[in-house]
C-alpha cells in the first residue's frame, strides 16, 4: 500500500507539463486580471490598492445591470429558439445518400464564416436602404429599420445568431439521432407510439448527452457574444443592444478604466462559470433521480 | 405460480404465409425464395438458420417492416400483407433489450397499453402490469429505473412489454438470448417457455442456435440461403432431415454423409431396396464401432475425444476416416487412434440430390 502511494506521487511529475501550460495559458492571465481589479491604475507607475471598491462599483452600476439583464434575455432567447429548431432540423434530415451529405455541408457553412464577416453580412443584408431583407420588408409595408428601432435591432441580432449557430445544434442532434438503434423505433412502432411519443421516449433520452453539450456551448457563447453585435448594431440604437462584453470593451479599451474593467471581467467570468455549473449539476441530478 | 392466465388473451390467431418471397430493391438474387408456412394458434414456433439465411427478413415481413415482393400474409383470415406493423397485433422482442430508458420498469410495461387511445382504465392497466410482472418474476423491480437494472432483467422487461397487450396475437422473438450472459441464458429460456405455455400465446422464435430452437419450439423451420428447407417437430427435423443441409446443420457434430458406393455390396442392396439413395446420412449416435469384419463399412480411427460416461461406460467421439472421408461416431471407448474398425449403422437416412428419399427410422 505504502509503496503504491510513493509510485502514485511520482505520476504528478508526468502531469507537470500540462499544469504549466494551463497555468500560463489560463491561470496567470486570470490572476493578472484579478490583480488589476483590486487597484486603481492611473498610469504605468502610479497605482493604488483599492480592495473590493471596483467590485462594489460595478455591481451597483445601473449600466452594468442593464447590460446583464439584456445579456440574460439574449441568451435565453437564443437557447429557446436554437435548441428546438436544431432538433427539428436534425429530425427532418435524410440519414444517408447524396442529399444527406449536401445538407451537412450546407449546414456547416455558417459555422465556417468568421464572426465579424457574419456581422457584416447581416449588417448589409438588413439595411433598409440597400439590404435585401431590409428593402423587401419595407416593400411589404413594414417600416423596418434596425438602426432606429430597438425591437428591430433585437430581432435582427437574434435572426443572425440563429442563422449562425442553429447548425451547430442541428449537427450535434443529428449525430445523436444516428446513434439511436433502429430496433428502438421498431419497438415503438409496434407498441403503437405516436410521433410525439417516439420523440419524447425514444429519441430525446438518447439525445440528452449531445443536447447538454449543445446547451452549454450555446449558453457560454451567447453569453460572451461580442463581435457580431459590435459589427451589426454597435450596441445601438442607444444602448439597447449593448451586451456585457461590449460594455466591458468600452470600459477597458475605450476609456482605459483598467481597474473597473478587470473587476467587471472577473464578475463576468464568474457568472458564466456559475450558469454553466448550475445547468450541468441540475441536469446531472435529474440523471441520478431517474 | 399463476395458472389462471387463460382469461388473458383476447385474441389469438394463426399465421399463414402464402407463397411469400422477398427481394431487396436492386438486389440480383431473392433474399427469400417463395415459401408457404402456417403457424398455429398458441404455437411455440422456431425459425432456425445460420446468419444470412433470411430469418430476419422473414421476421421483418411478419412484423411489417418489409413488404413481400410476392405472396400474401394472413393472420387468421385477415390479409395483413399491406397492414403496417402497429396494426398487426403483434409484439417483438429484440436481440438486445429495447426499453424506454427514461421510464421506470412499470412505466415501460404500461406503455403499450396507454398508446392508440386504449380503452383500458388505469386500474386495469395496473392490474395487467402487476400480473405480468408477477409472471416474469420482476415485481420487485417495478419502481426501478429501466436504466439501472441488469441486462437479464432488461430483457425480461422487454418480454413483459411484448406480452402485456391484450390484443397481441403473436410475439416475435429475434434471438432474444444473444445479449444475456450464458449463466442466465437457460433461466430466461425457461421463463419464456413457461410463459408461452401458461399464456398460450403464439411465439415465433428466431435463432441460429439449434439448442434454443429445438428445446423451445413445438415445431421448427430450418432456413438456408433464403430457402425454407424443412418444417416439423424438433424430433422429425433432427431424425429425418428433408435436406442434407438440415442434417448437417443440426447436431454437434452434425450428420455424417457418405456416398452409397463406399458401402459394401450387401449394404448397398439394402439401401436400394428401401429408397435408392445417392448419399447415406447417419448421426454419430446411430453408429457403432466394432472390430472390422468382412462385408462391413470400415475405416481407421484418426481422432478420439472423451465425452463422458454413460451407464458406466466411457463414451468417446471418434473421428473415422472412410476412404479419406471423415465421419464422427459416438461409441464406447474401446478403440485407439490408428485402429482399423468397422462401422455399423443402427439408423440411417437416404438422400438423392441432397433431398430426403427415405430411411430406416420411424418416419
Amino acid at each position: 500500500m505504502a509503496q503504491n502511494k510513493v509510485r502514485n506521487n511520482r505520476a504528478w511529475l508526468g502531469v507537470l507539463p500540462v499544469m504549466l501550460i494551463v497555468a500560463f495559458s489560463g491561470i496567470v492571465p486570470l490572476m493578472t486580471v484579478v490583480n488589476y481589479s483590486v487597484q486603481d491604475i492611473l498610469d504605468f507607475n502610479t497605482r493604488f490598492f483599492v480592495g473590493i471598491e471596483w467590485y462594489r462599483e460595478t455591481l451597483n452600476d445601473p449600466r452594468f445591470i442593464d447590460a446583464f439583464l439584456r445579456q440574460l434575455g439574449f441568451s435565453a432567447a437564443v437557447l429557446a429558439i436554437e435548441i428546438p429548431l436544431g432538433i427539428v432540423i436534425a429530425r427532418g434530415m435524410p440519414t444517408r445518400g447524396l442529399r444527406a451529405s449536401l445538407l451537412l455541408v450546407l449546414l456547416a457553412t455558417p459555422l465556417l464564416i468568421p464572426w465579424n464577416v457574419v456581422g457584416t453580412i447581416w449588417q448589409i443584408y438588413a439595411r433598409s436602404d440597400i439590404g435585401l431583407l431590409g428593402v423587401t420588408l419595407n416593400e411589404l409595408g413594414i417600416a423596418f429599420n434596425y438602426t432606429a428601432e430597438p425591437l428591430h435591432a433585437w430581432l435582427t441580432l437574434l435572426a443572425m445568431d440563429i442563422w449562425h449557430w442553429t447548425s451547430l445544434v442541428a449537427l450535434l442532434a443529428f449525430a445523436g439521432l444516428t446513434s439511436v438503434p433502429p430496433a428502438c423505433y421498431q419497438a415503438a412502432e409496434l407498441d403503437g407510439a405516436n410521433k410525439w411519443q417516439v420523440f419524447r421516449y425514444v429519441e430525446l433520452p438518447r439525445l440528452k448527452g449531445v443536447l447538454i453539450i449543445a446547451v452549454l456551448l450555446r449558453l457560454m457563447d451567447s453569453f460572451m457574444i461580442y463581435t457580431e453585435p459590435f459589427v451589426l448594431t454597435g450596441g445601438g440604437p442607444g444602448n439597447t443592444t449593448t451586451f456585457l462584453s461590449q460594455y466591458l470593451a468600452t470600459m477597458a479599451v475605450g476609456q482605459f478604466d483598467l481597474g473597473p474593467a478587470a473587476a467587471f471581467s472577473v464578475i463576468y467570468f464568474l457568472f458564466i462559470l456559475l450558469f454553466s455549473w448550475l445547468f450541468y449539476t441540475s441536469v446531472m441530478r435529474d440523471e441520478e433521480d431517474a | 405460480m399463476t395458472t389462471s392466465l387463460s382469461w388473458w388473451w383476447i385474441e389469438l390467431a394463426c399465421i399463414r404465409l402464402q407463397d411469400v418471397a422477398f427481394t431487396y430493391p436492386g438486389a440480383a438474387t431473392q433474399t427469400l425464395m417463395p415459401l408457404s408456412l402456417e403457424i398455429a394458434d398458441g404455437e411455440a414456433f422456431s425459425l432456425l438458420g445460420a446468419s444470412g439465411a433470411g430469418k430476419t427478413t422473414l421476421l421483418n415481413l411478419l412484423s411489417g417492416i418489409l413488404q413481400p415482393t410476392q405472396g400474401r400474409i394472413f393472420f387468421d383470415d385477415t390479409d395483413v400483407t399491406e397492414l403496417p406493423g402497429r396494426d398487426r397485433h403483434l409484439a417483438q422482442v429484440f436481440q438486445f433489450p429495447v426499453l424506454y430508458q427514461s421510464m421506470s420498469v412499470a412505466q415501460n410495461l404500461a406503455f403499450p397499453l396507454t398508446t392508440r387511445g386504449s380503452a383500458l382504465s388505469w386500474e386495469a392497466i395496473d392490474a395487467r402490469v402487476s400480473a405480468i410482472a408477477h409472471e416474469l418474476d420482476i415485481a420487485s423491480i417495478l419502481q426501478r429505473s429501466a436504466n439501472g437494472i441488469s441486462l437479464f432483467e432488461k430483457q425480461l422487461v422487454a418480454i413483459g412489454r411484448a406480452l402485456v397487450r391484450p390484443d397481441v396475437s403473436v410475439v416475435l422473438l429475434d434471438e432474444p438470448l444473444t445479449a444475456v450472459e450464458p449463466s442466465v441464458k437457460w433461466r430466461l429460456r425457461q421463463t419464456l417457455k413457461q410463459v408461452q405455455k401458461e399464456m398460450g400465446v403464439t411465439m415465433v422464435y428466431v435463432t441460429h442456435d439449434q439448442t434454443e430452437a429445438l428445446t423451445f419450439a413445438e415445431r421448427v423451420s430450418v432456413l438456408a440461403d433464403g430457402q425454407l428447407l424443412q418444417t416439423g417437430t424438433p424430433e422429425a427435423v433432427y431424425q429425418n432431415p428433408a435436406h442434407e443441409f438440415v442434417g448437417h446443420f443440426l447436431g454437434s457434430p452434425g450428420m455424417n454423409f457418405l456416398p452409397i458406393d463406399l458401402f459394401p455390396e450387401r449394404l448397398q442392396q439394402n439401401f436400394n431396396h428401401h429408397c435408392a439413395p445417392q448419399t447415406v446420412g447417419f448421426r454419430p449416435e446411430h453408429a457403432q464401432l466394432m472390430v472390422r469384419g468382412p462385408d462391413e463399412l470400415g475405416g481407421h480411427i484418426v481422432s478420439q475425444r472423451t465425452l463422458g460416461t454413460q451407464q458406466g461406460d466411457v463414451i468417446s467421439m471418434y473421428g473415422v476416416h472412410i476412404d479419406s472421408r471423415e465421419v464422427f461416431v459416438r461409441s464406447p471407448a474401446e478403440f485407439a487412434v490408428g485402429d482399423e474398425v468397422g462401422v455399423k449403422l443402427s439408423r440411417w437416412v437416404g438422400f438423392r440430390n441432397a433431398l430426403w428419399v427415405g430411411g430406416n427410422g420411424p418416419e
